[in-house]
C-alpha cells in the first residue's frame, strides 16, 4: 500500500491563512446575500418554516390547534 | 460511506462559535489541494439558540482563490460530495449545533441540493427542511427554534 505523505508541510503558511480568510469573508457575504435576498435572518427564516409547518399540522388535523399566547407589550 | 482521514486534516478549530476545517483532497484528483468547511453563527432566536451558516471552498493546487470543479469527471466529483458530506458531518458530532442553515444561492437547484443533503446527511438527530433559499437542520431534542405564532395587543 502506497504510503500517505501529507501535502499540508509542504503549502505555505501564508496560503493556508489566505484560504481561510478567504472561507470566512466567502461565508460572511453567502449570509449577507441570504439577508438581502429574504429579507430575514436565518434565526427569522427558521421562525417562518417552523410557524409554516405548524400551520400545515393545524391544516392536516385541527385538533393539533392548541394556543395562541397574547402578549401585551 | 467515506470516512475522514485525520491525517489529511489540516486544521480544525470549529466549536459552538463557529470555525474552520481545512481537509487535504489531494489524493482525490492531481489538481486538488482543499477543501475548507465553514460555519459561522449567523443569528440567534429568541430563545436563545445559534444559528449556524455554512460555506465550503474547494481549492486547486497553489490557487489562494477558490476554484470551480464542475468540469472534472463525474466519478471523481462524486466522490468529492461524499467527502464534503463527511465533512459537514463532523460538525454537527463536534459541536452539536441546535440549528444550521444551508443557504443556495440558485433556487432552481434547491431541490436537486436537498436530494443529495437527504442522502448523504441524514442525521437522526436532526430534522431537515428547505425552504425556497434554505436547507434547515434543526435538532429534535431542541424545544423548538422561537419565534411562530406571537401577537402583540395594542
Amino acid at each position: 500500500m502506497k504510503k500517505f505523505v501529507p501535502s499540508a508541510p509542504e503549502a505555505p503558511a501564508a496560503l493556508q491563512a489566505a484560504r481561510r480568510a478567504y472561507a470566512e469573508a466567502s461565508a460572511r457575504k453567502r449570509y449577507a446575500t441570504a439577508r438581502m435576498l429574504t429579507g430575514m435572518s436565518g434565526a427569522e427564516r427558521v421562525s417562518m418554516l417552523k410557524a409554516a409547518k405548524q400551520l400545515v399540522r393545524i391544516a392536516i388535523n385541527p385538533a393539533n390547534f392548541v394556543t395562541i399566547s397574547l402578549v401585551k407589550k | 460511506m467515506l470516512e475522514l482521514e485525520e491525517a489529511r486534516i489540516i486544521e480544525c478549530d470549529w466549536n459552538t462559535s463557529g470555525g474552520t476545517l481545512t481537509y487535504d483532497i489531494s489524493h482525490l484528483h492531481d489538481d486538488w489541494d482543499t477543501l475548507t468547511q465553514t460555519y459561522t453563527v449567523e443569528s440567534q432566536t429568541l430563545d436563545g439558540k445559534l444559528v449556524y451558516g455554512s460555506e465550503f471552498l474547494l481549492f486547486a493546487k497553489g490557487a489562494n482563490v477558490p476554484s470551480s470543479f464542475q468540469r472534472y469527471p463525474k466519478a471523481v466529483k462524486a466522490k468529492l460530495w461524499q467527502l464534503i458530506f463527511v465533512v459537514k458531518k463532523k460538525f454537527f458530532e463536534d459541536v452539536q449545533p441546535d440549528i444550521v442553515t444551508h443557504f443556495i444561492k440558485q433556487p432552481h437547484s434547491i431541490k436537486q441540493r436537498f436530494v443529495l443533503y437527504y442522502k448523504w446527511l441524514a442525521l437522526p438527530d436532526y430534522d431537515v427542511d428547505r425552504t425556497n433559499y434554505d436547507i434547515i437542520y434543526t435538532r429534535k431534542t431542541s424545544p423548538g427554534p422561537g419565534g411562530g405564532f406571537l401577537l402583540a395587543s395594542p
